[in-house]
């Protein structure tokens, strides 16, 4: 029994670092040979990790070497325009100057309904309102609405605004982030000041403070609860 | 950039590994094949105590081959080593050559077919 257990720490061990190398992709936004290789992963990593008589090896080597093989194409991919035509094929347009492409539409197997639902996914009800649809090689549909009817921003109400920094978070779990400290210009002194003024005595009582981007304070006290560790 | 240099390591690393113990099972099995070929000599001649001097050094071998083939070849494949080495000691302790003799031909075809399935060959990638 400990064999297995200590056998299913270390592939899940090998698994989050091989992850972590292949880099950071929510699983809607991967190319094809990604989700594929992230699948198999999950795979390998299972058999050898319930069955004892196969070598631990003989599940790192194909983790490994699925690891290997999408670090090369994703590399190839970003030098070589052909190469990624090749391995991810290339966004093809759906509707374009609010025509539907019905050769495209052929080609893709895409039916209307299909078509329908994925624009009123993202809230537009009319094909007349669209401008261009345009197919991801993620599977994605990207929807360029008509002038008319996209969303208003605050150039067109000829608004002034001030350009907007990333909120930087300080404190978490009663624990102070140095480097954040360091790159928001304050100080602790400063910190503690601030947490004073949010009726929180010190750092250690602090849930989460961080600077938003108008470089405003905001501090969450932690409750008697998670203070005690219950 | 760091992880393509990194992977690209890990691939020459694996490669040359692989190439060594490729080497390595085949080199160990003639070892131990040839073994057992005096093995069987010394039974057919029905000299036992150069029979259990022999059966002492392939045990010995296989003993030896037998914690590194562990760490990359199938279990059961090696099982089945170990259960006609038993009956091969078995025999040779109470000295029947002729089940001695069928035992030690299956060891012999047993090792064969570990290197057989090992080698880097197209029946074995299909």
């Amino acid at each position: 029994m400990l064999i297995v257990f200590i056998r299913a720490l270390i592939l899940y061990a090998l698994v989050v670092v091989v992850m972590r190398m292949m880099g950071k992709r929510q699983i809607a936004e991967m190319q094809p040979f990604e989700l594929v290789i992230t699948i198999m992963i999950a795979d390998l990593a299972a058999t050898p990790m319930e069955n004892t008589g196969v070598p631990l090896i003989n599940g790192v080597i194909p983790i490994l070497t699925l690891l290997s093989a999408q670090v090369i194409v994703s590399f190839l991919s970003l030098k070589s325009e052909v190469f990624r035509e090749i391995v991810c094929g290339k966004p093809s347009i759906i509707i374009d100057k609010g025509n539907i492409i019905q050769s495209e539409v052929t080609r893709l197997r895409i039916n209307m309904n299909d078509l329908l639902e994925q624009l009123r996914s993202k809230n537009y009800l009319n094909l007349s309102d669209v401008e261009y649809a345009i197919l991801e090689t993620n599977g994605q549909i990207t929807i360029i609405p008509k002038v008319e009817k996209r969303n208003v921003v605050t150039e067109d109400l000829g608004v002034k605004v001030q350009p907007e920094e990333l909120p930087i978070t300080l404190i978490v779990d009663g624990k102070l982030i140095p480097k954040n400290l360091k790159k928001s210009g304050f100080d602790q002194p400063w910190v503690i000041n601030q947490l004073q003024e949010n009726n929180i005595e010190r750092i250690e009582d602090a849930f989460f403070a961080f600077l938003s981007s108008d470089r405003m304070f905001y501090a969450q006290k932690k409750d008697k609860a998670s203070k005690q560790g219950g | 950039m760091k992880v393509v240099i990194a992977t690209i390591l890990i691939l020459i690393t694996f490669f040359a590994v692989a190439l060594y113990m490729e080497q390595y099972v085949n080199q160990s099995a003639e070892i131990l094949t040839s073994e057992l070929e005096k093995l069987e000599q010394a039974i057919e001649k029905e000299e036992w105590k150069e029979v259990r001097q022999h059966m002492e050094n392939t045990a010995q071998g296989w003993g030896e081959t037998k914690k590194v083939w562990l760490t990359f070849l199938e279990h059961n494949e090696i099982d089945k080593i170990d259960i006609v080495f038993a009956r091969l000691q078995s025999y040779v302790g109470s000295e029947e050559n002729v089940e001695a003799l069928s035992s030690t031909a299956e060891l012999k075809f047993l090792l064969q077919h570990i290197v057989e399935k090992q080698g880097f060959r197209l029946t074995n990638v299909l």
